[in-house]
């Protein structure tokens, strides 16, 4: 099972991605920008439980989601440079995930059996690449390039049953990728163990985006960016670990365990990749009104931003679909914007938290 | 109860299918009964001791005995020659077995031959540069075949070194200080530690496969090696043999030259290699900047050098130097070159092709895992739902056998020694005997006559009493200290039938001497039989011991009072030869119920106790000594058949006080309960002074004055004997008499003995002192109560914690002593022997139940267990019958189990020794109808364990022994041993497959080789 507690990828700050509906229109040979950014959404539980531990309030949920980016980049003409520092975090399940958790988590007995599928996507990544800009008159179009290092991952499925019984009865089979002292024990599996030391220790990514801009007409703006298009994980000769777990009173376990337990550490080659994120912004500009749309797998949020002069800044008011609200500051190269579901931050279920600032020349 | 005995941790397991396709067994022809091995160690190393060592059950080259008393290790054992070959020869069933090959200066001085023309150590080239004396290099070979080459030098030696660690936790990541900050620091702790581990016949093949390719040889155990200096005169081997076996010889010559370059010698410079390669886990560092790090390109560099010198020197003396040295030498020159700084090497080996065929092996030995944890948690298959050690049909029926049993016997027991039983009669009698004085006391006992036994020998008159119309008591004094005064200390009550015993005896063997007729008409028989003591006793008898001499025993012995006054024996020896009786057996299943014949024998040795600090506290009888021999047979056919057999010894036995007058089960391991917290001036003085003898000899002695002892003890010490380099001891008992009729008492020495001789010059105060750090000085125990403590600090004697010593002729004292620890009564050996044979009905068969039970106690705390238990259809005997030592059969199930725990002293890291305890277990188990790849097969296992751990009061249990005292904390760094350090190995067919660890608390995991994993029980 993928312990939320154990995903660290979630750090303080969150941000969003919205600066790219900060056009200029000003010609500039280059310029330099940094920007934080997080999108960040969990179903069963807020983000602050799917970090330190779910509690036994947990919603049914099947997903929780965040991608965060720090990015420095400098332009010069048509080219920028970026480097980046990501933390990527990808929970799929089914939606008695929540109930097979609390059971074995907790003991809270299901009063049917249960069956579950998980599929966990998790790293953290340094990463350098580049763009090029090709432009029309009212449009440009720019893909862009980025190597990952990998500085820690975790990629896993997850299948399980839990049984209505008392206590905790279950039979999960599980099979993670991982570097190794990430490896989440629960206090009672064993320690991961590379059998011969032979897990590759040097990982990488490769991804493609591409992001257009098209102005149709004076008053309207339309924006659309789509994050790892193409992309490649590249983890080599993998820590891996396959489990098959037995606990309890288990009546048509979903693999045989020959015991309360075991497993094989044998570390095993990964390629894999992540799905692909839409990004589609449209502005419409006599009424300083700013539409998006974010799509991630099974993650969706709409959003509308309408900005109004706040002395020599502008201020923006957000409302999603998610059901959150926030505000957005924009001065000068400047702009910030909180946008989340619950004033109490330990409560904060969907949150889009971004922070740049761009320097022209 | 796997759990509990994985506690202990399993060291290895030896599983062997025992049908089906079980068969493992070689078959080697009579020519083949020896064979030959031969290689070369290092280049040249001349008189090394080699041998080719099994690899024992805990993974570890075997060790024995040699003629001199020297640990060796064991196997076919050579010595290098002076061109570094060996030859040894094998026994042909060591053919196909895993062996570590060693070289080590056992034999005495092992030198190397210098390879570099520039000269070694100041000796000159081509002279033998002398070895340390603790060389050990090492070659693992997974597989040993006929004629087979195995080089032994330092490659290898890391090779072996690989084999025989395990990496757990061991990854890098090279992480960076902001990496860790969020990883918890004890999984960081483990991070980067490389254990030692087992040698297994994978592990040595997969290690010379690395460390092959790692320096680029074909195979390091076989392939040639061509010393440099030799590559001239070299004609065995040719073309590519010859390339390789230079280039592989000028890297062996490497090590003694960076060894030398270093300033250090050949092993310190070996074990820094080993290091690096182990903790890159089997990676070098292709080239470093710094001249500190060892790397590939350093050992090839100096290889290379030592090749070219060579090469120039015998090109310089018109010697012909064959092409493949020159090829030998680009190829090392190549290597070097290729080198890039800061780049590991990147060894890898197709672990899982290499693994195919062991697949089986594992497979079987983790379904034998699963399969007895399972029926071991059900032993007694009281779930008959689940797999069981005894079939639950069986184990019902002897439940129910063995439950008749105890309630004929407890029948027959109350009749015997129940409160109006016939011991109740005896010791009236006795009593009676006893009050009567032979004729010179109260003689007119109501309902015990006296008689006079005409058979006596020593002619006493009123020696007998007749008890209930039918049992003679005779009494005899056995053992005088004043035969003229006609006193004694020892009596016997010799027990016989009446002259004319009832209906019924003439139907007795008249082997019978003896019967005794209980309460409801059954009768006792009892036999001509040999006693423990191996002599022949034709009738009971109970022997009484007393401290003082007596014409007859004082009246009120047998009485079973507390009456100060009354003077109860010391000793108490009861012999109760052979005795038969009959006994319905009832209540069992049908066809093990009837009338059954039950013997006996029963021999006992009681001690008695008193409270010293009491002197009315009634005298109480702990065993000493304890023979029960019990056999039941079902009449008349006398199939169904139980015999017990127990011997116990006890320890403690005359210093704890019983909570019951006479012996009982329920008082070992248990303090006095009633034992004071404190006992008010339980040291009543602490004296030293010195006399002078005759001779001018000065004696110091150090006297301690106890309540409730009848002498003062005194250590005398006297001066030091230089001739034998040792100072004479005597303990003495001291009493207080006035000599010289003054009115004062002196100390006067009433006698002495214990003589101990000291080794060295030991003086008073020393020996004192010792005394006090090690508590001797402050604990004491008090029998009959327990350990008490003194606390020294309320004298002159102690300042805080700081001992002050004795002044002579001060009295310190009187110290109050408080309670410390109990005295209990415990078990010095116990054997004990169950069987039965229940008839199956269907079979016409004996089905055998045996359980054996073996506990020695070797010093305070250390003892030795073993168990046995078998079960199975006595017509279906197989061999694993033998080798288990109990029977087993086709439905059989039967375990072996031996523990033993000792001491040993290991370093702890600081130059110091400490003191662990190792627990080692060793079980063999047979197990039937296991279900294995779709057949049923009989299995049987060996599994041996080995936990170490040092005592103490943390949160970890370890170990059987002392699993309530804990042991010590977590180890304090990844060699230490201060933790509980408990691992099992596996091995399947011979071969280890790998361990178990409790790897957290009550959490077992058996780990295999192929990097699979499963954890043992629920």
């Amino acid at each position: 099972m993928i312990k939320p507690r154990v995903v660290a990828i979630l750090s303080a700050v969150l941000a969003s991605t919205t600066s790219a509906a900060a056009e200029q229109n000003i010609k500039h040979t280059g310029n330099m920008s940094f920007s934080l950014s997080a999108e960040a959404s969990s179903e069963p539980v807020p983000i602050d439980q799917m970090i330190e531990g779910w509690e036994q309030d947990a919603d049914p949920g099947e997903y929780a989601y965040a991608d965060m980016s720090l990015v420095a980049s400098a332009s010069y003409q048509n080219f920028t440079l970026n480097a980046e520092r990501r933390w990527f975090y990808s929970l799929k399940f089914s939606p008695d995930t929540t109930a097979v958790y609390l059971d074995a988590e907790f003991g809270i007995e299901t009063q049917q059996d249960r069956d579950l599928n998980l599929v966990a996507k998790v790293f953290q990544a340094r990463g350098i690449g580049g763009s090029y800009r090709f432009e029309g008159e009212n449009w440009s179009v720019s893909p862009a390039f980025m190597v990952y290092k990998l500085i820690h991952y975790q990629f896993g499925s997850f299948v399980g049953r839990s049984f209505a019984d008392e206590g905790s009865n279950f039979s999960a089979s599980l099979s993670y990728y991982f570097d190794e002292y990430r490896f989440p024990s629960f206090d009672t599996l064993p320690e991961y163990e590379d059998p011969q030391g032979t897990a590759s220790q040097d990982w990488f990514g490769y991804s493609a985006s591409v992001s257009g801009n098209w102005s149709p007409t004076e008053e309207l703006d339309l924006a659309l960016q789509v994050k790892d298009l193409w992309n490649l994980l590249d983890m080599g000769n993998s820590g891996h670990r396959s489990i098959c777990a037995e606990v309890g009173e288990v009546t048509d376990p979903v693999c045989s365990s020959g015991g309360a337990a075991s497993g094989d550490d044998n570390p095993k080659v990964l390629e894999t990749s992540i799905k692909s994120t839409v990004i589609a912004n449209a502005v419409y500009k006599p009424l300083d009104v700013y539409v998006q749309y974010y799509w991630h797998d099974v993650y969706r949020n709409l959003s509308i931003e309408k900005r109004y002069p706040f002395g020599n800044a502008q201020l923006g008011l957000v409302g999603t679909s998610k059901r959150q609200l926030g505000a957005a500051l924009y001065w000068q190269g400047l702009s910030a914007s909180y946008i989340v579901d619950d004033l109490n931050i330990k409560q904060v279920r969907d949150a889009r938290i971004g922070l740049s600032y761009q320097y022209l020349w | 109860m796997v759990h509990k005995l994985t506690s202990v941790i399993l060291i290895g397991l030896l599983l062997q299918a025992c049908s089906g396709n079980s068969s493992s067994t070689r078959t080697i022809g009579v020519e083949e009964e020896s064979f030959g091995i031969s290689g070369r160690v290092g280049t040249a190393t001349w008189g090394s001791r080699i041998s080719a060592t099994p690899i024992n059950i805990e993974g570890g080259p075997s060790l024995i005995e040699n003629d001199s008393g020297n640990l060796v290790y064991d196997g076919a054992a050579s010595q290098s020659s002076q061109t570094g070959t060996y030859e040894l020869t094998s026994e042909a069933e060591d053919l196909s077995g895993t062996f570590i090959f060693i070289a080590n200066a056992d034999n005495g001085d092992v030198f190397y031959r210098c390879e570099r023309v520039q000269g070694c150590d100041s000796l000159a080239y081509g002279s033998y540069v002398p070895l340390p004396d603790d060389l050990d290099v090492r070659a693992g070979v997974g597989e040993l075949l006929d004629g087979m080459t195995v080089n032994v030098n330092w490659i290898t030696d890391i090779a072996s070194s690989m084999a025989r660690t395990v990496y757990i936790d061991a990854v890098t990541n090279e992480l960076s200080a902001d990496d860790r900050t969020d990883i918890n620091q004890a999984v960081l702790d483990d991070i980067e530690t490389a254990k030692p581990g087992v040698y297994n016949q994978y592990t040595m093949e997969l290690a010379n496969l690395h460390v092959s390719e790692l320096f680029g040889i074909t195979d390091v155990i076989s392939s040639a090696v061509v010393a440099p200096s030799q590559i001239t005169q070299i004609e065995t081997v040719s073309g590519d043999a010859l390339v390789e076996g230079v280039y592989y010889g000028a890297l062996i010559a490497a090590l003694p030259f960076l060894a030398e370059s270093d300033n250090t010698d050949f092993v310190t410079k070996l074990g820094e290699i080993t290091d690096v390669v182990i903790d890159h886990r089997g990676q070098l560092l292709e080239k470093n900047e710094s001249a500190n790090v060892v790397t590939k390109f350093t050992i090839f560099s100096a290889a290379s050098t030592i090749l070219r010198d060579n090469i120039n020197y015998f090109n310089g003396i018109g010697a012909r130097v064959p092409a493949g040295a020159v090829t030998a030498l680009e190829r090392l020159d190549g290597v070097v070159a290729s080198m890039r700084n800061d780049v590991k090497t990147s060894v890898d080996i197709d672990v899982p092709s290499r693994l195919a065929s062991w697949r089986t092996a594992i497979e079987d030995s983790k379904f034998f895992i699963t399969d007895l944890t399972a029926a071991v948690k059900n032993f007694w298959g009281y779930d008959d739902s689940k797999p069981s050690f005894v079939d639950p049909v069986h184990g019902r029926r002897v439940d129910s056998y063995y439950l008749a049993h105890e309630t004929a016997l407890n029948g027959v027991a109350d009749l015997a020694f129940g409160p109006t039983g016939a011991l109740q009669q005896i010791l009236e009698g006795a009593e009676a005997l006893a009050r009567c004085e032979f004729g010179n006391g109260d003689c007119s006992t109501e309902g015990f006559p006296i008689e006079t036994d005409s058979d006596d020998p020593s002619g006493l008159p009123s020696d007998r009493v007749l008890i209930d119309g039918n049992l003679r008591l005779v009494m005899r004094p056995i053992e005088t200290s004043d035969a003229d005064a006609g006193l004694y200390n020892v009596f016997d009550f010799e027990i016989e039938s009446a002259d004319n015993p009832e209906d019924g005896v003439e139907a007795i063997p008249s082997e019978i001497k003896n019967a005794l007729v209980l309460g409801n008409g059954k009768k006792l028989y009892w036999y001509t039989e040999a006693i423990s003591d191996g002599s022949i006793t034709t009738r009971p008898y109970v022997r009484v011991f007393y401290e003082d001499s007596y014409a007859s025993p004082p009246a009120g012995s047998f009485l079973d009072d507390s009456d100060p006054s009354h003077v109860a024996p010391t000793q108490i020896a009861i012999v109760w030869p052979l005795v038969r009786f009959e006994g319905n057996i009832d209540g069992a299943q049908a066809g093990d119920n009837g009338e059954h014949e039950f013997n006996a024998l029963v021999e006992a040795n009681l001690v008695g106790v008193k409270d010293p600090l009491d002197d009315a506290s009634q005298t109480r009888y702990n065993p000493v000594t304890f023979v029960v021999r019990a056999r039941s047979t079902l009449e008349p056919d006398e199939e169904n058949r139980t015999e017990l057999n127990v011997q116990l010894r006890t320890t403690n036995s005359s210093s704890y006080y019983p909570t019951s007058k006479w012996p009982a089960t329920h008082e070992f391991f248990l303090g006095r309960p009633d034992a004071p917290t404190e006992i008010t001036d339980l040291v009543e003085s602490l004296y030293r002074d010195q006399t002078v003898l005759s001779d001018g000899r000065v004696i110091e002695y150090f006297d301690e004055e106890l309540r409730g002892r009848d002498f003062i003890s005194r250590i005398k010490l006297y001066p030091y004997d230089s001739s034998t380099n040792t100072t004479r001891s005597e303990s003495c008992n001291v009493s207080w008499v006035d000599v010289d009729m003054d009115g004062d008492d002196e100390r006067v020495e009433q006698s002495c003995d214990t003589v101990i001789e000291l080794a060295g010059e030991v003086t008073l105060d020393e020996l004192l002192e010792r005394n006090f750090e090690n508590n001797v000085l402050s604990r004491y125990s008090v029998p009959g109560n327990g350990i008490y403590e003194i606390d020294l600090s309320t004298s002159a004697i102690v300042s805080g914690t700081e001992y002050q010593g004795l002044r002579e002729g001060e009295e310190y004292g009187p110290f109050s002593g408080t309670f410390y620890d109990d005295i209990e009564l415990g078990i010095d050996r116990l054997t004990a022997v169950a069987e039965s044979y229940l008839k199956d009905p269907e079979q016409n068969a004996l089905i055998p139940v045996i359980f054996e039970l073996a506990l020695e106690r070797q010093v305070e705390d250390e003892f030795a267990l073993s168990a046995s238990y078998g079960f199975g259809s006595e017509e279906t005997y197989e061999n694993i019958s033998n080798q288990l030592g109990v029977v087993a059969g086709g439905d059989a199930q039967g375990f072996y189990v031996e523990l033993s725990v000792s001491e040993e002293q290991i370093s702890d890291g600081e130059g110091g020794l400490k003191t662990i305890e190792v627990e080692r277990g060793y079980w063999l188990i047979s197990r039937s109808n296991v279900s294995m790849g779709g057949t049923d097969q009989s299995v049987l296992a060996q599994i041996a364990t080995r936990t170490e751990y040092t005592q103490g009061n943390d949160e970890t249990a370890c170990g059987f022994n002392d699993r309530d005292k804990l042991s010590a904390a977590a180890p304090t760094d990844a060699t230490s041993n201060d933790g509980c350090e408990a691992v099992a190995y596996l091995t399947v067919r011979g071969a280890l497959v790998g361990t178990i660890r409790e790897e957290r608390d009550n959490v077992f995991v058996a780990r295999f080789i192929d990097g699979t994993w499963m954890i043992i029980g629920d």
